[in-house]
């Protein structure tokens, strides 16, 4: 039996994981995390996880499992660790993944530490992923059996020393069978809808928050000869590889479609062209996190680039201060500021921030 | 077995208060009816309220029954200010102490957007009321002035405040309203005898059940009601009124006076040695030198968060409070503590304990067992 922490969010993944620990006979305290500074002013839908209504839901599951039920508030250092980063990685024209930023810097650490001080041995949540022991005690990160809901990707930032104290009992089922699950239970939240957008941003109006923060920044849209095809009111509302919403009054020479390639925050342009020149072979990628021991030499891997994206045979060679990674056929369309978790079969190995993406 | 040092925020239910109770919720009955069963419901309610004007020296009719505290102190800033600037337009000034409960605080601010103004009494480092500067600054402002507030017993500190002196001047030299929130006071505060003030009073704190409260209105108050309906309470407070809740409500006002001065002797020493385990402890216990209620003390534990230290505490089914917390559960720093000069940092190291009357030595000595453990796992 162990004294662990359950992260409940509100939802129905994290209340059946915390149920199955505390069936499992450990001592469960649950914790739900306070990300806003202001409640009220983000999410007030049911879709987020910040809002009073997820937080009275947690409190409910934590009632239903006869657990305590705390709020600690972590909405400072996730202001200046998470939408901090995501405001100023857009600014320069990238494009970040804040959840992966949330788990790396909350969950798994503030929260974490925040726990092992005061006397518990780890945390639950209810991602989809499994944690297997080898025989020499490390600790390795899998997907999850469901792969349509497989979360190792967001958990690729994690450490040896994070993944000790992870525990992610929802990896071996898949997601229907959780819900039904949550039913017999009588956990209420059974039939909450999924979130999928970002929570601290209202209405999932990515463009709109952006612009609320980082003001207009209006440019150039050229083609890559330099030509002015149009303008705009801030590159970090584009993204690259994007096509729709261009607005670029005449059609390409050639009459095909043109693709966002590069966004310059020097001069703040946008530059456009075709889909041929999303082409990415080469990767380097910095701050590299590595679950288990730090590879030594190249290795061949398959890497995944994004949230629910493809992953792509590749080699991998560590550098002095990153990675680089060749893939083994074209991806297109990758941006600065997303991540690559590089895995080895199902196992996770580690995971870069994307820094250039070259043909 | 648990041990209980929130009292400040509910005390457990006198039995005296749940038979009251339970004997008041099987008649049937509204008060406001006129046939026997009404009448029977009205007989409970009228006998409630002269057994809590006996207890407290108030005459009955003065008694306004409301659902609890807030309820009352929102009658007393809202009614009275609406009611004084209705008879004299130039009366728009409300003059509050920077440490009001919510119920007086945001009542006041609402008031902002109809026009009112807010002046802040002054306070010491030490947390109370400068009483001749706050004098002054009635006898100044006399002819604005819609109401001064004034809580007998700050909710989080303890600290007793000069309620009962600045009543007076208000009424006997000024003629100007004066509201206390009684909910904390037990035994301290302004006499209602005098009928100087308005008075909230919650019954869940005084071991009566939650849910109800009275506000006192002496005779002569200028006061509007601010909720419509069938005018039951003297036609300033609408809505069917609780029978069963009202009896508890007295059942446990008489039983508070009744061991009120035995009780305050048992607590002060109770007190005492509560104060020396958290200074033992390395804790700092604030406003220590001024004039406190023996039930509430505030302590600040230097390099732990507040919070965790419930969290180590709760384990052992010990139960503190970090003074104040919002409808998510999330502590924020107490405004009692950054109005005495605190920074956010230090005031969310802060812990409230609040003893009442089923607390025991032996809840001091679970508590002396388990604190220092606490402390050291919380330091950060």
């Amino acid at each position: 039996m162990a004294r662990l922490i359950a992260a409940l969010s509100g939802g129905v993944d994290s209340a059946v994981a915390a149920a199955r620990m505390v069936e499992a006979g450990h001592d469960v305290t649950a914790i739900h995390l306070a990300l806003s500074r202001t409640p009220l002013t983000y999410r007030a839908g049911s879709r987020g996880c910040c809002s009073l209504e997820d937080a009275n839901d947690a409190r409910r599951v934590a009632d239903t499992l006869a657990i305590p039920f705390y709020v600690w508030d972590f909405s400072t250092q996730f202001h200046e660790d998470v939408v901090q980063n995501f405001l100023s990685e857009y600014a320069r024209g990238h494009t970040p993944n804040p959840c992966l930023r949330c788990n790396e810097k909350i969950k798994f650490a503030a929260l974490c530490d925040r726990a092992l001080a005061l006397g518990f041995e780890g945390v639950v949540t209810g991602h989809y992923a499994r944690l297997i022991e080898q025989s020499d005690g490390t600790i390795d990160l899998h997907r999850s059996v469901d792969q349509a809901k497989d979360q190792s990707y967001v958990l690729g930032v994690l450490t040896q020393k994070q993944l000790r104290h992870s525990h992610f009992p929802l990896g071996d089922t898949i997601k229907e069978e959780v819900r039904r699950e949550a039913h017999r239970r009588g956990l209420r939240v059974a039939d909450k809808p999924d979130s999928y957008d970002i929570c601290f941003i209202p209405e999932g109006d990515t463009a709109d928050y952006l612009h609320d923060k980082l003001g207009y920044r209006p440019g150039q849209i050229k083609d890559e000869s330099g030509e002015v095809l149009g303008e705009h009111q801030g590159i970090f509302t584009y993204t690259i590889g994007q096509r729709k919403g261009l607005r670029l009054g005449h059609p390409a020479a050639d009459g095909r479609p043109r693709y966002v390639l590069r966004l310059d925050p020097q001069d703040d342009t946008v530059i456009v062209g075709p889909h041929a020149k999303l082409r990415v072979d080469h990767l380097s990628g910095v701050d590299p996190l590595w679950c288990g021991q730090a590879p030594s030499g190249p290795f061949t891997a398959t890497v995944q680039l994004r949230a629910h994206a493809q992953e792509v045979p590749a080699t991998v060679t560590p550098t002095a201060d990153g990675v680089t990674i060749r893939l083994d056929q074209p991806a297109y369309g990758i941006a600065p500021g997303q991540t690559a978790v590089i895995y080895d079969g199902t196992r996770v190995v580690g995971s870069a921030t994307i820094d250039t993406a070259t043909p | 077995m648990s041990h209980y040092f929130d009292h400040a925020a509910t005390t457990p239910i006198r039995p005296a208060a749940v038979e009251a109770w339970l004997h008041a919720a099987e008649q049937t009955g509204n008060a406001a009816a006129i046939h026997g069963a009404g009448r029977a419901a009205r007989r409970i309610v009228e006998e409630a309220r002269e057994r809590i004007g006996e207890a407290l020296g108030t005459p009955a009719s003065t008694i306004i029954f409301t659902s609890g505290g807030t309820e009352a102190d929102n009658l007393a800033i809202l009614g009275v200010a609406r009611a004084r600037r209705q008879a004299d337009p130039a009366r728009n000034l409300l003059l509050i102490s920077p440490i009001e409960h919510h119920g007086v605080r945001d009542a006041a601010c609402h008031l902002l957007s109809e026009g009112f103004s807010i002046h802040e009494m002054p306070l010491t480092d030490r947390g109370v009321v400068n009483a001749a500067a706050t004098a002054d600054a009635m006898r100044l402002h006399a002819d604005e002035l819609a109401l001064a507030s004034l809580m007998a017993v700050n909710n989080e500190t303890g600290v007793i405040q000069p309620a009962q002196r600045l009543a007076a001047v208000a009424h006997d030299e000024l003629g100007l309203p004066f509201h206390c929130d009684m909910v904390q006071a037990h035994g301290q505060g302004p006499s209602l005898a005098d009928g100087q003030c308005t008075a909230a009073l919650a019954s869940h704190k005084l071991g009566g059940p939650m849910g109800v409260g009275a506000l006192i209105v002496p005779r002569g108050t200028p006061l509007q009601p601010t909720t419509y309906g069938g005018g039951q309470e003297s036609r300033l407070r609408s809505g069917t009124v609780p029978v069963a809740l009202v009896a508890g409500f007295a059942a446990a006002v008489v039983e508070a006076r009744r061991t009120q001065d035995a009780e305050t002797a048992r607590l002060q020493a109770l007190s005492r040695r509560l104060e020396d385990i958290l200074i033992q402890a390395g804790g700092t216990i604030i406003a220590d030198k001024a004039p406190r209620s023996t039930q509430i003390t505030f302590a600040l534990f230097p390099g732990c968060l507040g919070q965790d230290l419930v969290v180590l505490l709760d384990a052992h089914d010990i139960f503190v409070s970090t003074g104040a917390a919002c409808t998510a559960g999330v502590p924020h720093p107490s405004p009692v503590l950054l109005a005495m000069g605190c920074s956010e940092a230090e005031a969310m190291t802060g812990l409230r304990f609040s003893l009442g009357w089923t607390s025991t030595e032996a809840d001091l000595d679970a508590l002396s067992h388990t604190l220092a453990d606490a402390i050291e796992k919380a330091h950060r």
